[in-house]
């Protein structure tokens, strides 16, 4: 197990759920205007049902796609966030696996 | 008698013999008319297609049909939660998940992430490239490491066509080849709002606990192949076996994936003994610096 992980592990697990208690989306009226739409489809979630019963969603779809990255931006967002590419082997399938 | 030089007689009925056979299979008793060739054209297209979809059960799925069923499901998962309104958000989601998956042998595809507007705890792949996190995953992430952790182990679902082997596995497999084509009519759009949701409800259903264990094992070369510290995944893990398992918000989650406790089980076993001498470079504040300007409402 790898020593001084930076994320912390089960404490950082009660501090991220007392966050997500506080909402980081729910002041944002950005938000606002989503969870109006998801209501007035019925969803209030993501639950085993509304997945069964989901309708497609094509201009949701295509809204998604305008925010997709280009290669080079992504590069450079990675390069700003000093995060340089490794050259690693995939690890052998495991037992679990078979 | 040589036996190219054929008596009159004899080449007479051989001559009678083929004006016979050729206006049995040239010229139908009916007559000959251009209906026919409508019939034997709507024929060859449904050969065509049953060869694309025998094509598609087999395996063969190509790259563009994939990226077509991908949208497809996609689209009806967004259907079910929308995008989280937030272009700042958006946006940084897809330059990690762009960023991460140009580790991988599959650069080419239009990689695509978004954050769903949903309280529950949970990701999703679909093939083609098409990722998304729920709101209520991303709240719970620490820093960036543990975002492209995550969205590591979702990109090695796509990698490895998870999703379309899931397909194929079940009883939809008849229609994949149909999820492949647009939609163009309205009978046609009728059949693909079927064939969406028997894609979507994967979702509901999960995949094999097996392509789990899989996307856990990838995810987190990946994610250390993309300069990321690969035990972050183990982390986010971690932190939802902290949450409690009556909490709704993981009902889906917890029916469709292993229990937490084995993948922990199982990655740091793997990781111990294929990344314990990894270089893990320090964490960057990004994704606290994102979580100030969406709280600002920029």
């Amino acid at each position: 197990m790898k020593q001084g992980t930076s994320s912390g592990g089960f404490l950082s697990g009660l501090a991220s759920l007392s966050r997500k208690a506080s909402g980081l989306f729910s002041s944002s009226e950005a938000s606002k205007k989503s969870y109006k739409a998801t209501a007035t489809i019925g969803v209030r979630g993501l639950s085993e049902e509304e997945i069964k019963n989901a309708k497609a969603d094509i201009r949701e779809l295509e809204k998604m796609e305008r925010f997709r990255a280009s290669n080079k931006s992504a590069k450079s967002y990675a390069s700003e966030g000093k995060r340089k590419p490794a050259k690693l082997a995939h690890i052998p399938r495991s037992k679990v696996e078979e | 008698m040589p036996a190219n030089k054929l008596s009159s007689p004899v080449r007479s009925i051989k001559r009678i013999l083929f004006m016979t056979l050729l206006m049995t299979f040239s010229v139908p008793s009916s007559g000959f008319d251009f209906g026919d060739l409508g019939d034997l054209a709507k024929k060859a297209e449904k050969l065509k297609e049953k060869s694309k979809q025998l094509d598609l059960v087999r395996g063969k799925v190509k790259k563009k049909d994939e990226i077509n069923i991908g949208r497809n499901v996609m689209s009806g998962l967004l259907g079910a939660a929308p995008l989280v309104n937030n272009k700042t958000l958006q946006d940084y989601v897809n330059r990690i998940g762009r960023w991460v998956a140009l580790q991988s042998d599959r650069k080419d595809l239009p990689w695509t992430f978004g954050v769903i507007n949903s309280p529950n705890v949970n990701a999703f792949a679909a093939p083609g490239g098409y990722i998304v996190l729920t709101r209520g995953l991303y709240e719970l992430l620490e820093n960036e490491d543990q975002l492209a952790g995550v969205l590591a182990h979702e990109i090695s679902h796509v990698i490895e066509k998870h999703h379309l082997d899931a397909i194929k596995d079940s009883s939809q497999k008849e229609l994949l080849g149909s999820l492949a084509v647009k939609a163009t009519d309205r009978k046609h759009r009728e059949k693909m709002q079927k064939l969406v949701n028997a894609g979507v409800q994967i979702y509901a259903r999960g995949l094999d606990k097996k392509y789990e264990f899989g996307a856990d094992r990838r995810g987190v070369v990946l994610a250390a192949r993309a300069g990321y510290d690969p035990y972050a995944l183990l982390d986010v893990l971690t932190t939802l076996r902290s949450i409690n398992t009556s909490d709704q918000s993981m009902a889906v989650f917890l029916n469709t994936h292993p229990p937490l406790g084995d993948r922990l089980q199982n990655l740091e076993s793997l990781m111990d003994r294929h990344l314990h001498d990894i270089n893990i470079p320090p964490s960057n504040q990004r994704l606290q610096s994102v979580n100030r300007k969406i709280a600002k409402g920029s």
